[in-house]
């Protein structure tokens, strides 16, 4: 930019040093009123960079956001479908558990020899394999087994939610002998505890059953793990409430907001944990809330077995975030780019409107009366021909001005007079010879007709002669007579040309003895 | 190096110094349109106008927290101008002085620097700093203040840039260069700052050394071209005025708006004690010599300058490395 700025100014000086006419300067300022061409060019360019840019940066963010979207949603879709198997892993442990504890031939047989003989030895035994069990397997946190009467006949551990009145036992019916998931208890900040019942049978026979309370420490690894979730991602479990669903572990934000005895998960049109937990298997983005108030995206997974909900959910501003982010450095590139759009546009419109601008400036110059000034010719483009067009159009004007030049110093310095005249009959030019032969100054000539001062007896013959003129024919050697201004008369002899396209007549006089046609 | 960066920074900067000029551009014609005296506005618009790219990024580099820009593109700006812009220019043509009154500029120029470290000691630059260097400026500037206005009448704005853009006089373009210029200059100083801090992220260099030496040319980048430019034309008498009272008026002004603006005490990285005030004061000697002897500084001089600069640069190329093994 400065360096196309600096061959301006070469310019400047080496015109300034050749040029001699006093009005350079206010031929300089003239152009210089209004804002130039290559500043419209230059704002144009801009413009329309910026606009360009902006316009794509736009476009490239919807597109973005919906990529972006779409792979949110993959991600909830694939974290749900993991989170969901993982659960399922863990129920079927608790469920093994379960089994491994009341599949021991000792624990059934010692209850079958207690309900037969009521002998207290039996029982021992049986509270021992409890007492074992509780420390050798891992999340079991209470047993109890009752008889098939329903009677709870021992136990071991601590649950803190005990199950009496629970034991109806519902697989009292039934002949399986797997365990059954009952229910999961919250309990507040700790582990959920997750209750199962087993029949205990021996040779075909019910002899009692089973009560195992599991501590949900793994439920609360799966959904304390947060890999894959983001700063503010949760991964959910929920089970069914009188109220509608309740988690079943501490959650991520537990101080932002979440009410431990509230049952709505989430709230907004349609709850994902409800949904969840009416079998939906989906994501849902739109108008979401969850317990922060937040506005979140979901997936929902149905867990058939427990009859659970498995919710992942994402804040939408986080997700918005990237996407903001993604924004701004498209808004700023943007602007940065146009930045350099403007630094080529001030080299364009140097190197394309300057031609243009140094033609205006020259053509004012000669406007002026700087007839020597020419634009520079530096292109060969439409341009370059135009400057030198206008170059061979001023020194034709150059060339025209100094024969006018030549022909007004033979019209000043003539004897004899030379006018030009209207066909109204006003001269409306002299040469000096009028004011030197005549004594009437050019002012006096001009300003009134020249029938008055043609002698009084030539008047008609003048009037007939302009009339020929005035009609194309030139006259040749007319005489008429003339009045001085100290009031003598002088025979003057015209021959006089007509032009008619302007209606003017060039005419030549001199001084004559002859007298005038009409006295000859 | 991440090229995004590259493309902000330059924008930022085109920003910054096109910006500066249409705002520029869109005052003086303000100001006349109001009839404000040639005087006034030479005294007020231009002389600030002309420095508010680097006005504006130190200001938002101090708001944002960068000192080392702050610190880095003034004191960067400083030995640039002596050894770059003043070598490059005695290169091409000696620099010869055309002023009377640039033995007592020097002076001006020798107290602002020193000023500036006094102040600068302990660490830290305050709000109250920052009105002592403006009370220094707003005395120099009533002291000089006739022959600024007579220098002004003289050069009548013969920027470069003056040839492109002309000053509008009809009201909505009037308006729409001070708008465009007011809007241009942040966003400027913002892409810069960005670009500066990221790059030296990007680097592993110091917020300061990118102040010092990408910043400090960028934004010394319009000196050069007219310095030079002038140079080529062999009308070489301004350019030591010009860089010496631009100097002071980066110590003065550009500090005292920074310092005054910034919410919180400017801090001062330990290494400008060590090296770059240094640095700084003894370009600001060496060019006072030349104009005290009364000698032109010819082109051995300029090469001398430019090689002493590219030392400079190396020696900050080698510490950073140093630092960084």
């Amino acid at each position: 930019m400065h360096g196309s700025g600096s061959g301006r100014n070469d310019r400047t000086s080496d015109s300034g040093a050749k040029e001699t006419h006093p009005v350079g300067r206010t031929a300089n300022l003239t152009y210089r009123r209004s804002v130039d061409i290559r500043t419209r060019l230059v704002f144009a360019f801009f413009a329309v960079t910026i606009g360009s840019l902006l316009t794509f940066g736009y476009l490239a963010h919807g597109i973005a956001e919906r990529l972006i979207g779409a792979g949110t949603i993959d991600q909830l879709e694939s974290l749900a479908g993991s989170g969901s198997d993982a659960l399922e892993g863990i129920v079927e442990g608790w469920q093994e558990r379960v089994q491994l504890i009341g599949s021991r031939t000792q624990l059934r047989a010692s209850l079958d020899e207690y309900g037969a003989t009521g002998d207290s030895a039996a029982l021992a035994v049986v509270q021992r394999i409890l007492d074992d069990a509780v420390v050798s397997v891992r999340s079991v946190a209470a047993i109890a087994v009752y008889d098939r009467r329903g009677n709870q006949l021992t136990g071991a551990g601590t649950a803190r939610n005990a199950p009496p009145e629970l034991l109806t036992p519902r697989s009292t019916a039934s002949g399986s002998q797997s365990p059954l998931f009952l229910e999961a208890m919250p309990s507040g900040e700790a582990y959920p505890e997750i209750t199962y019942s087993m029949p205990l049978l021996q040779e075909g026979r019910r002899v009692g059953f089973l009560f195992v309370v599991l501590n949900g420490d793994r439920l609360v690894e799966l959904t304390t793990d947060t890999t894959g979730l983001g700063r503010s991602g949760e991964l959910m479990v929920v089970a069914p409430d009188p109220s509608g669903a309740r988690t079943l572990h501490p959650v991520r934000h537990p101080l932002d907001g979440f009410n431990p005895e509230g049952p709505i998960l989430l709230t907004g049109e349609q709850d994902p944990a409800l949904m969840a937990l009416s079998g939906v298997n989906g994501v849902e983005r739109e108008g979401l809330e969850d317990y922060r108030g937040r506005s979140v995206w979901a997936a929902t997974r149905f867990l058939p077995y427990t009859g659970w909900g498995l919710v992942v959910k994402y804040d939408a501003d986080e997700r918005r975030a990237g996407i903001d982010e993604f924004w701004d450095e498209m808004i700023a590139l943007a602007l940065a780019l146009s930045g350099i759009g403007l630094l080529v546009a001030l080299f364009l419109g140097l190197r394309f409107a300057g031609p243009i601008h140094d033609l205006a400036e020259t053509a004012n110059r000669i406007r002026e009366g700087d007839l020597s000034a020419r634009a520079p010719v530096r292109r060969e483009d439409e341009i370059g021909v135009l400057a030198r067009t206008f170059n061979q159009t001023a020194d034709e004007l150059q060339h025209r001005m100094l024969e006018l030049h030549e022909f007004q110093k033979f019209f000043d310095v003539s004897l004899d007079l030379l006018c030009i005249a209207g066909t109204d009959g006003y001269f409306k030019r002299t040469n000096p010879a009028f004011t030197t032969v005549l004594g009437w100054s050019e002012e006096e000539l001009l300003s009134r007709p020249f029938l008055d001062l043609v002698h009084p007896d030539d008047v008609v013959a003048t009037t007939e002669q302009i009339e020929r003129l005035a009609e194309g024919q030139p006259a040749i050697s007319f005489v008429n007579r003339f009045r001085r201004s100290d009031g003598s008369w002088i025979y003057l002899k015209w021959n006089a040309y007509p032009e008619e396209e302007s209606g003017l007549m060039y005419a030549v006089a001199r001084e004559t003895s002859a007298r005038p046609q009409s006295d000859a | 190096m991440d090229p995004t960066l590259l493309i902000k920074l330059v924008g930022g900067l085109v920003y910054l110094l096109l910006g500066g000029d249409i705002l520029v551009r869109g005052s003086v014609a303000l100001a006349r349109r109001f009839r404000v005296s040639p005087t006034v506005i030479a005294l007020t618009v231009v002389a600030f106008g002309t420095s508010l790219p680097e006005l504006v990024v130190v200001v938002r580099a101090a708001l944002t927290g960068y000192p080392g820009l702050v610190f880095g593109n003034v004191v960067g700006s400083n030995i640039a101008n002596v050894l770059l812009v003043a070598g490059a220019a005695a290169a091409v043509y000696p620099l010869y002085y055309g002023e009377r009154s640039i033995r007592r500029d020097t002076l001006f120029m020798l107290a602002a620097t020193g000023l500036l470290i006094i102040l600068s000691i302990g660490g830290l630059l305050g709000r109250f700093d920052g009105l002592i260097l403006l009370a220094v400026l707003a005395a120099i500037t009533t002291l000089t203040a006739s022959e600024a206005a007579q220098a002004y009448r003289d050069s009548e704005l013969k920027t470069p840039m003056e040839w492109v853009l002309g000053l509008p006089t009809n009201p909505w373009m009037i308006a729409l260069f001070i708008v465009a210029g007011a809007v241009a200059l942040p966003i400027g100083a913002d892409l810069v700052v960005n670009a500066s801090v990221r790059m030296a992220e990007n680097l592993g260099v110091s917020e300061t050394i990118i102040g010092l030496t990408i910043l400090a040319i960028g934004t010394s980048l319009p000196e050069l071209a007219t310095t030079v430019v002038a140079a080529v034309q062999k009308r070489t008498e301004v350019a030591v005025g010009t860089i010496v009272g631009s100097n002071t008026f980066n110590l003065l002004a550009i500090m005292g708006v920074g310092a005054v603006l910034s919410p919180f005490p400017i801090e001062i990285p330990r290494e400008f004690f060590m090296i770059h005030f240094p640095v700084m004061l003894g370009t600001a000697l060496l060019i006072s010599v030349f104009v005290w002897l009364r000698r032109p500084i010819g082109r051995m001089a300029g090469v001398a300058f430019l090689a002493a600069y590219a030392a400079y640069l190396a020696m900050l190329a080698v510490r950073t490395v140093a630092a960084a093994g």
